[in-house]
């Protein structure tokens, strides 16, 4: 599937930039192939405006702020948060519109700042930025982890995390056991934002861990219960045996068809003092290096129907994302496009069957 | 316009490379998407063909030249100036090929340039006495791949009003940016805008310029050559000239190479050509920052409503308008991705 010729994923919220880092400066960022510029208005909300000068096609991300208006770097057109252009330096008399959607404007998206991330939809989203009440929850603490492009597009990504097979061979230098790779059969679940997933995995539990966890045996358990946001952002919530609770983040947008990126974070009910933030961050680092060395090692054209790859159980959390979004643009009236153009025959919405 | 698209623009005189890149061996270089290689063979002859050689498709720009022959570096067949083989070494008995076997094209020095038309030249090589001018000198600047459309930086070239915001920290005034007018005179194939723009003088210029004053103004007459020529004769108060040539060779539909160099009517003892080409190579920098970002496809038919328009952007009309008219004559109709999009849209 290539995102950037799907229309309907123009209609989700999509994480871009973690809020603290959008400031006093303007800054690109792709989405769906689309060029924006995110800035913070005269209020300090959160800006996200179609990244092109109606002028001269400049783009105003190379441009500066002046009182919370974006300046194009080129002539100086001058534009608000709602993408009115509020001042021409060449025509003084120059008024705008007081109408909205009238007179000089580029176009302006939605934009919505939930936490402590800036996030975007291009149209009309379907659905809501899913609930995450853990983070107003003052038994949690929160953790930046990092802010990254990865050259892999969000459903390897979203089928990688939700994969309980390749625990033994992507991450052993980690916490899987490479002696046995016979994976835990996950369990599935409706959810309004796309699914939740439980099982209970073995792992490793390495010496850096066992500082993190305060768990001191070489083996402990995970109890998972992974959500999944449709179409590219997770929820990981990570129980262990002695009731600490590792919730990990991982907020991806769709720059073009092959690149996502990457927000993450965590929620932890621990302290500073009994696991640094910084050996937090070590740890999931080393798991998500390798985790990123073979998602770009991918084809990043993934096929929404059964064939193309082959499969196995495990891989049914995965199988079941390919159907709902099999499902969504059929429901929207689009065929699946791939590299090689469209699928001919509309995508087909019987997937789980056929993985059982 | 997608420049590879329109045939009428093989028929135009580009400058393609200093002599001296082509006096050291064959060079390539890719004018309107097409490969051609130029070479210098014993006569002083400069020439340019298409950068294949016809019996295995090698680039000829990887060979070498003997005497009056250009080689190919596969298997060793030589052609001369008019592309016609004149050698097959695994054949010694043969004089080469009957007839052309290598497209060659328009081809001359000036300017200590190499200039190349792929077709029929419909207007000559400009004019600029001061080549041979006494008092004036010529100093080489720039050479160098920018990935924008030729079209966008002849545009910026007579826009009056970029210059208080993007070149705000060389010598554009941002506090008072309204342009001065300006005039325009069409030719054949350009035409001439003279304008007066009060400028910043920063301390690089008052050094170059010998003048000690902070504002000073540039009397500018500027010559459009269609379709990627400029000359920009700035004369300052003080009698200096400044007369800098620029073209943005089309390479594809989005790039061009710049070439630049300016005429002076003073001494290196007056000012060090180094300190010239780095007052303008921060000017030209600032240009480029912002040209890059721009959509290399410039709609020239008004009526695709892809930009908005100011009175000051009147040069860049008048281009778009007299492209599409030398188009229209020549039986052509503008390439574009976006009369496409526009029915997409419908």
């Amino acid at each position: 599937m290539l995102v950037t010729q799907q229309p309907v994923l123009r209609r989700f919220w999509y994480p871009v930039i973690p809020a603290d880092r959008l400031a006093d400066q303007p800054v690109p960022f792709t989405l769906l192939g689309t060029n924006l510029v995110l800035f913070r208005d005269g209020t300090g909300k959160a800006t996200a405006l179609i990244d092109r000068c109606c002028h001269r096609t400049a783009k105003l991300s190379k441009g500066w702020l002046e009182q919370g208006n974006i300046v194009c770097p080129y002539h100086g057109w001058t534009y608000d948060g709602a993408g009115k252009c509020v001042r021409v330096p060449q025509r003084p008399d120059y008024k705008a519109a007081a109408e909205p959607g009238k007179g000089i404007a580029v176009e302006a998206f939605r934009c919505a700042e939930r936490y402590g991330v800036v996030w975007v939809a291009l149209e009309e989203p379907l659905r809501d930025i899913p609930e995450l009440p853990e983070y107003d929850d003052p038994a949690y603490r929160r953790v930046f982890e990092f802010y990254e492009p990865w050259e892999a597009p969000g459903l390897r990504i979203m089928e990688n995390s939700f994969d309980n097979a390749h625990f033994s061979y992507v991450h052993k230098e980690s916490f899987g056991i490479v002696e046995e790779p016979e994976p835990v059969q996950p369990r599935l679940e409706p959810h309004p934002a796309g699914f939740v997933m439980y099982a209970d995995v073995p792992v490793k539990n390495p010496d850096i861990q066992k500082g993190n966890l305060g768990i001191a045996s070489d083996r402990t358990v995970r109890h998972y219960e992974k959500t999944w946001w449709m179409p590219f952002s997770r929820k990981m919530k990570v129980t262990y045996p002695n009731g600490l609770v590792h919730i990990i983040m991982t907020l991806t947008a769709p720059i073009d068809d092959r690149r996502s990126q990457v927000i993450q974070f965590l929620l932890r009910t621990d302290s500073e003092a009994e696991a640094p933030a910084a050996n937090l961050i070590k740890f999931d680092r080393q798991v998500t290096h390798e985790d990123m060395t073979i998602l770009e090692a991918c084809d990043w054209d993934v096929p929404l129907s059964m064939t193309g790859e082959l499969h196995m159980p495990t891989d049914r959390p995965g199988l079941e994302m390919r159907r709902m979004l099999a499902k969504l643009l059929a429901e929207h009236g689009e065929a699946e496009i791939r590299r090689d153009g469209p699928v001919s025959k509309p995508p087909s919405t019987s997937l789980a069957t056929a993985a059982e | 316009m997608l420049n590879n698209r329109q045939p009428v623009l093989r028929r135009f005189w580009y400058p393609v490379m200093s002599v001296a890149m082509v006096d050291e061996g064959p060079k390539p270089f890719t004018l309107l998407g097409e490969r051609i290689v130029i070479w210098k063979d014993a006569d002083g002859r400069y020439i340019a063909m298409a950068d294949r050689c016809p019996h295995r498709s090698a680039a000829l720009s990887k060979g070498w030249v003997d005497g009056n022959a250009i080689v190919c570096p596969y298997h060793g067949w030589a052609y001369d100036h008019a592309g016609t083989c004149v050698r097959v070494p695994q054949r010694p008995e043969s004089n080469g090929l009957k007839g052309q076997a290598v497209q060659s094209f328009a081809c001359e020095e000036r300017y200590g340039h190499v200039w190349v038309a792929l077709g029929e030249p419909l207007a000559p090589i400009p004019d600029w006495p001061e080549e041979t001018g006494a008092g004036y000198r010529r100093i080489d600047q720039f050479y160098e791949r920018w990935n924008c459309a030729g079209f966008r930086l002849m545009e910026n070239s007579f826009d009056s009003a970029h210059i208080n915001f993007v070149h705000r920290n060389t010598f554009g005034d941002i506090k008072n940016p309204e342009p001065p007018a300006r005039t325009l005179e069409r030719f054949d194939h350009g035409f001439v805008s003279r304008a007066d723009l009060p400028v910043l003088n920063n301390a690089l210029q008052k050094k170059n310029l010998r003048d000690a004053s902070d504002t000073t103004v540039r009397h500018s007459t500027s010559t459009w050559y269609m379709p990627f020529v400029r000359r920009l004769h700035i004369r300052y108060p003080s009698g200096l000239d400044h007369i800098i040539i620029t073209a943005a060779t089309p390479v594809a539909d989005d790039a061009c190479q710049v070439v630049q160099f300016c005429f002076r009517n003073d001494t290196e003892e007056q000012a060090k050509a180094a300190d010239i080409i780095a007052f303008d190579r921060r000017v030209t920098e600032e240009d480029r920052e912002i040209l890059e970002s721009t959509e290399f496809d410039v709609a020239l038919e008004a009526s695709a409503n892809v930009e908005l328009h100011m009175p000051s952007d009147q040069p860049g009309l008048l281009m778009r308008r007299m492209l599409l008219e030398l188009l229209a004559a020549h039986g052509e109709t503008e390439q574009t991705g976006h009369y496409r999009r526009q029915l997409a849209a419908e």
